[in-house]
């Protein structure tokens, strides 16, 4: 026998109550967790998307450069051009380790609803993406755009053509050109997954854009040159956007942080919510077990044990709630994700809700903040109940 | 151990007034008692009369106007709030006629609650505290099972488990059967017998006649008293019933 089991023993005594009380903390506590996670998810995923691109600066047809980044990202035509020998130029700079130029072209297919993205590259782009790996393992190298017919497919792209072998043909209409399979990439979890490789000047011959680019990706040998490096780019092709891969970042960030400001304020309303509803419960808890108290009383307890026993029962309310919640938040992660993908601009790929201990431990924090602000008034009202007073109550 | 030399309680000159508009009442006016270790005492009287107010007084629930109270040899009028929850929780135990049980919690564990409050629970103390009211069978039965005689040995137990030295139960067999209330009064006989000071509010006939002395209450002040060596309790109680 203990005051907390006392105190759980008071909260059956009112199962319906209770339990309605733990669903709507619960609740709170599902849409604080699973926000957080996502939060948290979204950030690494930006992260990582950017990392895996092994690009440090790009360099882009002048316009928009974050629309240019945007495509180049997503997938999309470009309307302006740079010309292929910045490449070159690009290269010889001292800090740069590689510049990777490519030229990329969509062929839309209304009837199947999809848009192929064509790619056409050279081995410097191998280079870039050393992570890359062929589906039986081997690393791509520069035999794999040999051919002026090679092609190289991203895994969901050979996954939409129904291409598992190299060898296999592949018939374009639209450009009037056959393909040979030269490779299949191992699925990256990133948008280079979609993407058809072929060799640059084949792209460039095919798509009637000799000599031109739609980018060059740039690798330096060490990323704290990208300031200086790209300021240099700016004087040296006035003609061209420098997107530093960091600000494209932080422009994703503030973007996120807006969505995640008003994502707060509701979760803000939410938690409030529910704290009005664990004080509203324990209040009319109190009223109705005034008698009950009173007896506690004349039979030993002091203000103390009064108070004590009625914030026990509300954090126990709130503990409880709050656990379900995670419980309720970690089984339904991947159909929330699903949901807040579709409101929250350029989410990554891969899958961003997984069960962080950091955002549970702010989420117990934060519920347990609720329980111990709830319980405070209705304790105060039950230990300075009048006995004799109580006693009478009905 | 009950000390027998010393009153368990001791009333002096009592008063306990309240503000009612621009008008004083006097619940309790002047009110002398004097109960040993060992003595049941039957207080009767009218709703209004005063009966609960003094049980409220001589329990520590309320504070007086003016006047004393000693419970034991000690003057519990002073006494500061912690004190007197202390004090109360280890000398007096306190029986109501709805028993007031916590129905959630089963016979042991209503019995066992205010040694919870006194940081001092003892599973052996319980067991031993129900076996002396006759509950050791039903330790663990809910309050909801057990019938009316049951649930005020419940309550009786409950009362004695922190081993006080005065009980004060208000109309304590009022909502029971005839028989279940014989039991209670026999236990009340067996507490006595040992030492415990008892003081009872009761309109019930057979009850009082069962008390040691009978105390008529009238507006707050003792209108007349009967004891086994005087004239019969029955008598005060016709005359609180009048």
């Amino acid at each position: 026998m203990s005051l907390t089991r006392l105190a759980i023993k008071s909260l059956l005594q009112r199962p319906a109550r209770t339990l309605l009380t733990i669903a709507s903390v619960a609740a709170s506590m599902a849409v604080l967790f699973s926000l957080l996670s996502f939060n948290s998810g979204y950030q690494e995923g930006l992260q990582n998307q950017m990392q895996q691109m092994g690009v440090h600066l790009m360099v882009v047809p002048i316009g928009c450069p974050y629309e240019a980044a945007s495509l180049v990202l997503e997938g999309g035509d470009i309307e302006n051009y740079l010309d292929e020998g910045i490449a070159g130029k690009i290269a010889g700079m001292e800090g740069v380790a590689i510049a990777a130029p490519s030229l990329m072209h969509a062929i839309v297919r209304p009837e199947d609803g999809r848009t192929d993205i064509y790619l056409g590259i050279n081995e410097k782009q191998l280079e870039l993406k050393n992570w890359w790996r062929l589906n039986n393992g081997e690393k791509p190298d520069g035999r794999l755009l040999a051919g002026d017919d090679s092609l190289l497919l991203g895994w969901d792209a050979a996954l939409i053509e129904k291409r598992e072998e190299t060898g296999e043909k592949l018939w374009v209409p639209e450009i009037d050109a056959e393909f040979t399979v030269t490779g299949i990439l191992e699925p990256t979890g990133t948008q280079d997954d979609g993407f058809f490789y072929v060799p640059l000047h084949t792209a460039q011959e095919r798509f009637g854009l000799d000599g031109q680019i739609t980018a060059v990706q740039v690798r330096l040998t060490d990323p704290s040159l990208a300031a200086d490096v790209g300021d240099e780019l700016e004087k040296m092709f006035p003609g061209a956007e420098i997107i530093r891969m960091e600000e494209l970042l932080g422009s994703m960030s503030a973007l996120m942080d807006s969505a995640r400001a008003l994502i707060f304020a509701i979760v803000a309303v939410v938690v409030a919510i529910s704290a009005v509803g664990v004080l509203n419960t324990m209040l009319m808890s109190v009223f109705e077990r005034t008698r009950e108290l009173g007896v506690l009383r004349a039979t030993g307890a002091g203000k103390l044990h009064i108070f004590s026993l009625v914030w026990t029962e509300t954090l126990a309310l709130t503990a409880l709630g709050g656990l379900t919640g995670l419980a309720l938040a970690a089984v339904a992660a991947r159909g929330v994700e699903v949901v807040i993908k579709r409101f929250v601009p350029m989410a990554p790929q891969e899958a961003m809700t997984h069960f962080d201990p950091r955002s549970a431990l702010i989420c117990v924090l934060a519920i347990l903040g609720v329980g111990l602000v709830a319980g405070i008034y209705p304790s105060l009202r039950a230990a300075n109940i009048r006995t004799i007073e109580a006693l009478r109550s009905e | 151990m009950v000390d027998t030399s010393t009153p368990a309680v001791e009333v002096r000159n009592l008063w306990r007034s309240y503000k009612r508009g621009s008008e004083t009442v006097h619940a309790l006016a002047g009110l002398d008692l004097v109960v040993q270790p060992g003595e049941m005492v039957g207080i009767v009287g009218r709703s209004g009369s005063g009966k609960t107010t003094l049980l409220n007084q001589i329990g520590c629930l309320d504070r007086p106007t003016s006047g004393s109270v000693l419970i034991a040899g000690t003057d519990v009028t002073g006494l500061p709030e912690h004190e007197l929850v202390a004090f109360r929780r280890d000398h007096i135990g306190f029986i109501f006629q709805l028993f007031y049980l916590l129905p959630t919690l089963s016979v042991a564990e209503n019995v066992g609650m205010p040694m919870l409050f006194a940081h001092a629970y003892d599973r052996a103390r319980v067991r031993e505290i129900c076996e002396r009211v006759g509950l050791a069978g039903r330790m663990s039965a809910l309050p909801a099972s057990l019938d009316g005689g049951d649930m005020q040995r419940v309550a009786i137990a409950r009362a004695l488990v922190n081993d006080p030295a005065l009980l004060l139960a208000d109309e304590p067999t009022g909502r029971l059967e005839r028989q279940a209330r014989d039991e209670v009064l026999d236990l009340f006989d067996d507490l006595r017998a040992d030492g415990l000071a008892i003081v009872m509010a009761t309109h019930d006939l057979e009850q009082a006649d069962r008390c040691d002395r009978v105390i008529e209450l009238r507006d707050g002040r003792r209108l007349g008293e009967a004891g086994v060596d005087s004239a019969p309790a029955a008598h005060c109680v016709a005359a609180a019933a009048r």
